[in-house]
């Protein structure tokens, strides 16, 4: 049953790619892009990363699609340009290139759910154990964020303050 | 290179441009949608510990409850929550603030940055630790509200310097 889920998943998303290399219009790329991370949303949460296919709800279907609506409002319809051959050519070669190398790389990465993988048997294991004991919390991906791996999340979160300063500072109303 | 041009930039304008939109849907929607935005948020944040969720996902539902306001006009947003974009700034620096603070306190009472079991709650480490961890995600949900808010804010400025 999950794997013909996920084949129909594969299929739905591999569709809209090829879609989004064919559509010329701004506003189509958006749309499709949004309905992408929906389905991304679904293939997530197929492989149990519920956390990670929440995030990619808000953010990937919600917020970057509220910005790439904010953005369209900026775009001169008469200043976009279609590529020509010759870029087609190169960016062709480089997305190839790209795909193979993605390919390979996934196919070095240990068996999907395998207990014996490296990430399995370092500290995670204390963390899945520890997360009642340690501080109450059911949900080990909350306790790592917010706890075990606290700092990480605060410098993230401050990494994200700036890339808004910066935002503000390049693309803010002058005073 | 060859230049897309479908219809004139004149009678595109007022579609893409992001301008409210005084209609009856989009009140209707936006209303209960507004409000059930933020009730969720509220539930992801202080649910967090036992379902998915935390802080990042409630800042920014809180987030787009503010920025969907946008495309009602002004006159219909009574009573709702706006945010400018001091404020913005402001909420993203004060989550950001807040969330250091939440480690600061512990190092005053001789623990370790960020360990939360140091908080003077007067309880045991563990329920300690779980309340510290709401409050650093409170910390962390204002700042990602903020700081979409600020990225929202400047991508819609209108008065751009060529």
């Amino acid at each position: 049953m999950n794997a013909l889920v996920a084949l129909l998943l594969g299929l739905t998303v591999t569709g809209i790619v090829l879609a989004l290399v064919r559509v010329n219009n701004l506003l189509a790329t958006m749309a499709l892009l949004s309905a992408l991370s929906g389905f991304l949303v679904l293939i997530f949460a197929l492989l149990g990363a519920v956390d990670v296919a929440f995030m990619e709800a808000v953010v990937g279907v919600g917020v970057s699609t509220m910005f790439l609506m904010a953005l369209l409002g900026r775009v001169d319809p008469d200043r976009v340009f279609r590529a020509g051959p010759m870029s087609r050519v190169w960016g062709g070669i480089v997305a190839s290139t790209l795909g193979v190398s993605l390919v390979y790389g996934v196919s070095l990465l240990p068996t999907f759910g395998d207990p014996l993988s490296p990430a399995s048997k370092h500290v995670a294991r204390d963390y899945v154990a520890g997360a009642m004991r340690d501080m109450e919390t059911p949900n080990v991906v909350t306790a790592v964020l917010a706890d075990y791996r606290g700092f990480d999340t605060l410098i993230e979160t401050t990494v994200v303050l700036a890339a808004a300063m910066a935002c503000v500072l390049l693309l803010g109303r002058r005073p | 290179m060859t230049v897309d041009r479908r219809g004139t930039s004149s009678e595109r304008e007022p579609a893409m441009r992001n301008r409210p939109v005084d209609s009856v849907m989009v009140n209707v929607v936006l209303r209960p949608l507004v409000a059930s935005l933020q009730l969720m948020a509220a539930y992801v944040l202080v649910h967090g510990h036992y379902s998915p969720g935390g802080g990042f996902q409630s800042g920014v539902l809180l987030a787009a409850a503010v920025f969907l306001l946008d495309f009602v006009p002004r006159t219909e947003r009574a009573g709702f929550l706006t945010v400018s974009e001091r404020g913005a700034a402001i909420l993203a620096s004060a989550g950001v603030l807040g969330a250091a603070v939440v480690g600061l306190v512990p190092m005053a009472y001789g623990a370790s940055f960020l360990d939360y079991a140091a908080l003077p709650f007067g309880m045991e480490p563990a329920a300690t630790r779980s309340l510290g961890i709401l409050l650093f995600e409170v910390g962390i949900t204002f700042a990602v509200m903020g700081v979409i808010l600020s990225i929202f804010h400047s991508l819609n400025a209108e008065d751009l310097e060529p």
